[in-house]
């Protein structure tokens, strides 16, 4: 059962509510009503403070678009006709801990916008490798100082001699091991259970279970990590993990969750030499208080957030009108949570 | 008719799946100075001289090309070998030219006076891809040296492709003002574009742009290139959403986001982009990548550009005189990133020895080697 009604020949298409950051929730909103005239749209207030009135658009919603933040401390009471939710963001783990609590009351459905994501994440991770193996930092010091020094470029590694590990093989690891393909990096991904030959895929050199993580992170020039926030990823690097990237001294990019590892770990992982940097896009608490020691870290490098911040609206709710459709004609969803997953 | 070379690179590309490595050689067109060459060309069984003859002072690059020759082939004579600088000596000189096969930077060859002086040289093989200085120092009409002459075409096809999203992504990402707000300990977002919202227009399709258009493809970028000819429908290439002739240029620059000039050093692309050229780029306000040859825009051209928003920016690593002079403009715009000619620059002795050994067999067979200059084209 998905947990939905099939439409009956006589009701109206169920109202579409749009919870979601101001400026946002508005070109959502007039995007959906171009691409689906018919839909019937709902804005609700995108603050944290809900009006009376933005309860009384709740209680009789039967579908809403949102992003977890927002609703993560909501009273799903306040929603007792919600037939399904769909999360714009591809990271749900703020609501799901709430739609666990709240189990008596959550029986929808809840998916996620997966896929719209992945390019520009791997944009990003493929810029972030391009720009160290390349070192743009010192060409641009070199200009600087008016110095034309080819000898010292002259021994770059081309991508074809380098690996990437990948922790959390999902779409979007998986986009990041074609991209990196693309370019002949050898990829190996971290997956929990090892898929069958049929189900490989042509861009993974080697597949790797949670056992062998020891060997991933020997053998990788590059570690990202896409693991999703749950409880079984808290701490997934901290202690001595990060130790086995030694050999390579791995450069570790974290674009998946805060929960992954600690700042701690990631200070003494780069004083004991054990990885080569640290570029981190997510932390535990954001934005990255300015107290924090990695700020001031030259093994670090801070990027705000951004690896997959970026909204082309007609893509953008691609999946949300995909299901949509399929919610309509009572078809099985996309990209739906295991909420006891946690994604 | 050009027809695709299968490489080594093709099979990493693949996931380390091995693939069939295909035998076609790539044909430039009737090359008068191979048939000469092959006339010229000993029978199977005999073992012409090689040498090679190093560029760089204290590179072991040479070294390390030599050793695995003559390690993975001591069939073949690889008996010479000489620093091309700071100077060549008598003894050294004789050495040279006793050589049938030569492994030489064309250039250092022209500083020695050796381009017709080499009698017995049957075939240079050029480590780099890119020869026109060579080809330039000929009238046009010839004579032309005897020997054939073959580059490095597609060795530096994928680092070239690295550069330049290295640099795009770099821009588009803001990955070096990242770096500064982190000085800052400043949290601050900056809205950004992704690849797949940009236009790519290619100047200059040869192996080194049809590579970087299969990587802009990779990105979902549009792609568009300049073209000689536009190709017939079996010859098109996947990667390429617009094919435009040079006398389009105006459309293609209007509509991209970024151009890639790979032109090659010769007389047609003198000033390719110099004049009001630049000017079809304020629709987009074009970023200018070169990574071919310098003679194509002078550098008082670009600053013009930038200076008159024409462009947005400009990502040079090739100039009218490299090294770059002390006192261009080029170097403090705020707009223009220089770079000292690396776009393709990390060569792999072993590789390079790999390539060697390859065409040297193809050579004593008498077969056509990829790559070989044509000189009435200088490339």
């Amino acid at each position: 059962m998905d947990g939905h009604r099939r439409l009956e020949s006589t009701d109206r298409p169920p109202a579409v509510g749009v919870l979601f950051n101001y400026h946002s929730a508005v070109v959502i909103a007039n995007t959906l009503k171009k691409l689906s005239p018919k839909m019937r749209i709902e804005l609700v207030s995108s603050g944290l403070d809900l009006s009376e009135n933005d309860k009384r658009k709740l209680d009789s919603l039967e579908i809403l678009f949102t992003q977890p933040n927002l609703v993560q401390s909501l009273k799903l009471h306040l929603l007792p006709n919600l037939k399904w939710m769909h999360c714009l963001i591809a990271g749900v783990d703020l609501i799901v801990e709430t739609l666990k609590s709240e189990k008596s009351i959550s029986s929808f459905p809840v998916t996620r916008n997966a896929s719209y994501f992945d390019l520009q994440m791997a944009e990003y991770v493929i810029g972030i490798i391009l720009s160290r193996e390349r070192r743009i930092a010192d060409v641009h010091e070199n200009q600087r100082n008016q110095i034309w020094d080819q000898e010292v470029f002259r021994k770059f590694r081309p991508l074809t001699d380098i690996s990437i590990g990948i922790c959390g093989f999902g779409s979007i690891g998986k986009e990041i091991a074609r991209v990196a393909k693309t370019f002949g990096i050898k990829v190996y991904a971290l997956v929990r259970n090892l898929p069958t030959e049929a189900e490989q895929s042509p861009t993974v050199d080697e597949y790797k279970s949670i056992g062998e993580l020891g060997d991933l992170l020997s053998s990788s020039e590059y570690l990202v990590s896409i693991l999703p926030c749950t409880p079984s990823t808290n701490g997934f690097y901290d202690g001595d993990v990060l130790s086995m990237c030694r050999r390579k001294k791995t450069v570790f990019i974290n674009i998946g969750r805060g929960n992954a590892v600690s700042e701690s770990t990631v200070i003494r992982a780069l004083n004991e030499g054990w990885i080569g940097h640290a570029v981190l896009d997510v932390f535990d608490k954001e934005p990255l208080p300015a107290e924090s020691p990695l700020w001031s870290h030259p093994g670090v490098t801070i990027t705000p957030h951004i690896s997959g911040t970026h909204m082309i609206p007609e893509r953008f709710v691609k999946v949300a009108l995909d299901n949509y459709n399929r919610f309509l004609r009572g078809e099985s969803l996309l990209n739906i949570v295991d909420v006891n997953k946690g994604y | 008719m050009i027809r695709c070379v299968q490489t080594e690179i093709i099979k990493r590309l693949f996931g380390g799946k091995s693939v069939n490595r295909s035998t076609t050689l790539k044909m430039l067109s009737v090359d008068p100075s191979s048939s000469v060459g092959a006339s010229m060309r000993k029978e199977e069984g005999t073992r012409p001289l090689v040498g090679i003859l190093a560029t760089f002072v204290g590179s072991p690059l040479e070294r390390e090309i030599a050793d695995a020759v003559q390690k993975t082939r001591p069939d073949i004579r690889f008996e010479v070998f000489v620093r091309g600088k700071p100077t060549i000596s008598e003894k050294e000189m004789e050495d040279l030219k006793s050589c049938e096969i030569l492994i030489a930077d064309p250039n250092i060859i022209l500083e020695n006076n050796l381009v017709n002086n080499l009698p017995n040289l049957k075939w240079m093989h050029c480590l780099w891809a890119g020869v026109d200085r060579f080809t330039r120092s000929f009238s046009p009409s010839g004579p032309y040296p005897s020997y054939l002459l073959t580059r490095n075409g597609d060795f530096f096809c994928i680092q070239m492709a690295e550069y330049v999203f290295g640099y795009i992504i770099d821009k588009e990402r803001h990955i070096t003002e990242m770096k500064k707000l982190k000085e800052q300990s400043l949290w601050k977002r900056l809205p950004y574009r992704t690849l797949s919202e940009l236009t790519l227009g290619i100047v200059g399709f040869g192996d080194i742009g049809k590579e970087i258009a299969r990587v802009a493809k990779a990105f979902q970028m549009n792609v568009w290139a300049l073209v000689k000819s536009f190709p017939k429908d079996d010859e098109q290439c996947q990667h390429v959403d617009e094919y435009r002739l040079s006398s389009d240029l105006p459309e293609l620059l209007a509509a991209s986001d970024y151009v890639v000039s790979i032109l090659p050093s010769v007389p047609s692309t003198d000033g390719f982009f110099d004049g009001d050229m630049l000017s079809h780029c304020s629709p987009k306000l074009t970023t200018f990548m070169n990574i071919g040859r310098g003679n194509v825009v002078k550098d008082e051209t670009i600053i013009a550009a930038l200076d008159r928003g024409w462009i947005g920016g400009a990502v040079l690593d090739v100039f009218s005189v490299e090294p770059l002079p002390d006192d261009s403009p080029l170097w403090t715009h705020p707009k223009v990133i220089v770079t000292p000619h690396i776009a393709g620059l990390c060569i792999s002795g072993s590789k390079i020895a790999g390539d060697f050994v390859q065409n040297y067999d193809r050579f004593v067979k008498g077969e056509t080697l990829p790559y070989t200059v044509d000189w009435d084209k200088g490339y």
